[in-house]
């Protein structure tokens, strides 16, 4: 008999909710976390941000990235570029919690819109309805606020189950802007807890979402809080953190047995036993352990009879980044991550036709919550600084542009960007942890129409802020490759047909019947909308599936 | 270079019985301090302590730094950070008390930054400095005028400066720094202890957060009505709230992920 019924690893947005749900049908259920479980938060920016201490820039896993060119096994450069945490709640826990569901185009993207020369672009083997349950389940279980009626772009029409955010001051000029022009700015859907909620705690607008654990402790919404944390002391729960899974393990039929992994508090290497495996890593580990987990019946890797393990590697363009400075303050450090968005060109082509690009993205809010990560510092990810071009870094010119910090707006844009095949990871066993496991080796470059479509979004941000006044407009982040990301979307990716694609659309693996993926690595396209509120909502439906197989 | 503390800084800071703790580590260029300590006593007394202020030599003794290393940072520190009108100056806030603990500073967790490892880097780099700063002025880095410290830094930045010419740059592909770079390093020390909680040294009675117009974290955080104007001001905000109680105390558990 084995030792439990099944074993997650990784507990993050999607596993936690997994664990969760499996360990509430009354399943024996093992997790193996690689992190710790999160001790008091803070609202420290130099442990936070710069240091990025749930984040993990300076994590375990090795990662080499190259470029097409760049052949030759120690080519590209080796460093950090990918962010995801690495603790109980996993990147849930540090997020800034900004919540969408896709829209209906989004789920057929091919169909929609047809090839793409350079790209694979599909449908995903789910459509908006199927979905739909599940978007709901994550909205009144995670707890998420938002606009009543839902997203305005959305032909689906839904509530919340808590009022949005209340409307900051570059809320009501993001919104004056977009207004003169047309568009329209409503507040961002997020993982925050506007009234007490389940036991929960209201937000406190303190203005420390993204990098960092909420303060409150429950305010921002989070596999952790919102579903771990019921089920921790259940008997039939067995919680390894500080364990890194090394290999999928195999019985002589190729179906999964259990996990091999490091026990991290002392080095030894243990073995756990279960019926089924579910793998949540994240769209870099979850390849990376089943590339590693290669055996007899699986030589090219577990469940990669395709081929497709470890390819269509997507990031959005995580980088682009659109600031305004006004004559007045704003305080824009204040209250959540997100205070409204702007979604018209969500798909840019739904408003103009003439666009050559097929993809666009939401434009939100965002927050730069203290002034050391205005003033830039090589340690801070996506090369710190957000100063104006030719701000001096030194000096009176420098004291003075940091004086206008509080006059800031910034919109973050997470551009849609299309799957290639080309854009993989791999195992990369010239840089190895110290536990001798291989490393990630990925290789990426953006399409073309990438570039056209964020530079299309920027532009149109730019015109939104200085239809609202601002005195200075600039971007950052823009017309440079992709070396990571926050947002890790495929690498697994779900279809019908097992010769293109790696699981199903419920997240079982074509080739292994008792393995399971769920996580951003199913994502089949990646939307221009930050992906966990739909990762929640494929854990969900993935949940019920194995429960209804084994209960 | 003696930089005072502007006279607004420094009533704003007496009347916050922060002057001590900022006097004591106000190292200026020459290695000594500016005398604040006589200012403490009275309004009248602190207008004339900044009009007419005394020096007497520097009391600060630093762990890593001795007081020659401490000196020259102080020099630098203080022209990438400049004080003036409306702000006080880098060493105003202690920044260099802030490098100097970094760069002994245990780690946050367990593969987190570790600073530590600059230690030889400063060593070199400020060695280096005052190298250079003989070679192109004659006279040592402490003796320099603003403009020909600026001068030094512009010249180092374009890489012009004898012995500066291979010093490359932070790395922002592989988020990676050369020990060799060490202006960029300084510099971003500098930045992260003028604006840093006050935990670590540097940012003394918030004067950076103040110098930006930011307020700061508080346990009751911003209530709805804060998040639009009309705003309170910084002092308002003080009276009212609470800070977080590790924003001027170490931190407990400080590898606690």
């Amino acid at each position: 008999m084995a030792d439990a019924e099944v074993v997650v690893i990784g507990l993050g947005a999607a596993g936690g909710v997994v664990a969760s749900e499996l360990v509430a049908e009354g399943m024996d259920v093992v997790g193996i976390e690689a992190g710790p479980m999160p001790g008091t938060h803070d609202q420290d920016e130099l442990r936070n941000v710069i240091d990025a201490r749930l984040s993990n820039t300076v994590h375990d896993t090795p990662e080499r990235y190259r470029q097409y060119d760049d052949t030759g096994a120690n080519a590209g450069n080796t460093g950090k570029f990918n962010l995801y945490g690495r603790c109980v709640g996993g990147s849930s826990v540090h997020y800034c919690g900004v919540m969408w569901r896709l829209l209906p185009e989004h789920f057929n993207m091919r169909s929609e819109f047809g090839e793409l020369d350079g790209a694979n672009m599909a449908d995903w083997p789910v459509d908006y309805e199927d979905m739909a349950p599940y978007y709901e389940r994550a909205e009144q279980e995670i707890g998420i606020c938002g606009p009543d009626g839902g997203q305005p772009t959305h032909p689906d029409s839904w509530s919340y189950p808590m009022d949005p955010v209340p409307e900051s001051r570059s809320g009501e000029l993001l919104a004056g802007g977009a207004d003169e022009l047309g568009y329209e700015a409503f507040p961002s859907p997020q993982a925050i807890v506007t009234e007490q909620y389940d036991g929960r705690p209201s937000c406190t607008y303190c203005g420390h979402c993204c990098f960092y654990g909420c303060y409150v402790r429950g305010a921002k919404s989070n596999s952790l809080v919102s579903k771990l944390s019921g089920v921790l002391n259940a008997d039939n729960f067995d919680l390894r953190d500080e364990c890194l899974a090394k290999r999928v393990l195999v019985d002589g039929e190729g179906q999964v047995t259990g996990v091999r992994y490091v026990d991290k508090s002392d080095g030894t290497e243990r073995e756990v036993t279960a019926d089924a495996v579910v793998v949540s890593g994240n769209s870099i580990e979850t390849p990376r352990l089943l590339l590693n987990s290669s055996s007899e019946h699986h030589p090219d890797g577990l469940a990669n009879s395709s081929g497709q393990v470890g390819r269509n590697l997507m990031f959005h363009m995580d980088y682009t980044q659109i600031f305004a400075k006004f004559d007045e303050p704003t305080k824009q450090n204040r209250g959540t991550w997100s205070n409204k968005a702007v979604d018209d060109f969500i798909l840019s082509n739904r408003i103009d036709e003439d666009v050559d690009f097929v993809t666009g993205s939401n434009l939100q809010l965002a927050s730069i919550n203290a002034p050391m990560l205005y003033g830039g510092n090589w340690k801070q990810l996506y090369a710190g600084g957000k100063t104006p071009p030719n701000t001096p870094t030194w000096g009176d010119g420098f004291m003075e542009e940091m004086g206008d910090f509080e006059n800031l707006v910034w919109v973050w844009a997470p551009v849609e960007d299309v799957p290639r095949e080309r854009n993989r990871v791999q195992p990369d066993p010239n840089n190895r942890d110290e536990w001798g496991i291989p490393g990630v080796d990925v290789t990426f470059e953006n399409h073309p129409q990438d570039f056209k479509a964020q530079s299309y979004v920027v532009e149109r941000c730019k015109e939104i802020f200085e239809a609202a006044g601002a005195s200075e407009v600039w971007s950052a982040g823009t017309g440079v490759h992709h070396r990571g990301s926050s947002h890790l979307m495929g690498t697994c990716r779900m279809g019908t047909d097992p010769d293109s694609s790696v699981v199903d659309s419920y997240g079982r693996t074509h080739d292994v019947d008792n393995l399971f993926v769920v996580d951003g690595s199913p994502f089949v396209t990646s939307a221009g909308y930050n992906p966990t509120e739909t990762i929640y909502a494929l854990a969900f439906r993935t949940a019920e599936e194995i429960v209804n197989e084994w209960v | 270079m003696t930089k005072q503390l502007d006279r607004r800084t420094f009533v704003r800071l007496a009347s916050a019985g922060a002057v001590a703790s900022t006097a004591g580590c106000g190292s200026d260029g020459s290695g000594e301090r500016t005398d604040t300590a006589t200012a403490t006593e009275t309004a009248t007394a602190t207008e004339t302590a900044t009009e007419t202020a005394t020096e007497t030599p520097a009391a600060e003794t630093y762990g890593f730094f001795d007081a020659e290393q401490a000196a020259v940072v102080s020099t630098v520190v203080d022209r990438l950070l400049p004080g003036g009108d409306d702000r006080p100056s880098a060493t105003e806030l202690s920044v260099v008390r802030y490098i100097d603990r970094a760069l002994q500073r245990e780690p946050f967790y367990e593969t987190a930054h570790d600073d530590r490892r600059f230690q030889s880097a400063y060593e070199d780099g400020i060695a280096r400095l005052r190298d250079t700063a003989q070679q192109l002025f004659d006279r040592p880095i402490t003796d320099l005028d603003d403009a020909e410290v600026d001068d030094l830094l512009s010249q180092i930045q374009e890489r012009s400066a004898p012995g500066w010419a291979d010093v490359p740059s932070p790395n922002p592909v592989t988020m990676t720094i050369p020990s060799t770079a060490f202006v960029s390093l300084l510099r971003d020390h500098a930045v992260e202890g003028y604006y840093a909680q006050p935990k670590y040294g540097g940012n003394v009675d918030l004067g950076g957060w103040r110098q930006t117009g930011y307020v700061g974290p508080f346990v009751e955080g911003y209530t709805p009505d804060e998040l639009k104007p009309p705003w309170k001001s910084f002092d308002e905000h003080e009276a009212e709230k609470t800070r977080p109680p590790d924003l001027y105390g170490e931190f407990e558990n400080g590898g606690e992920s």
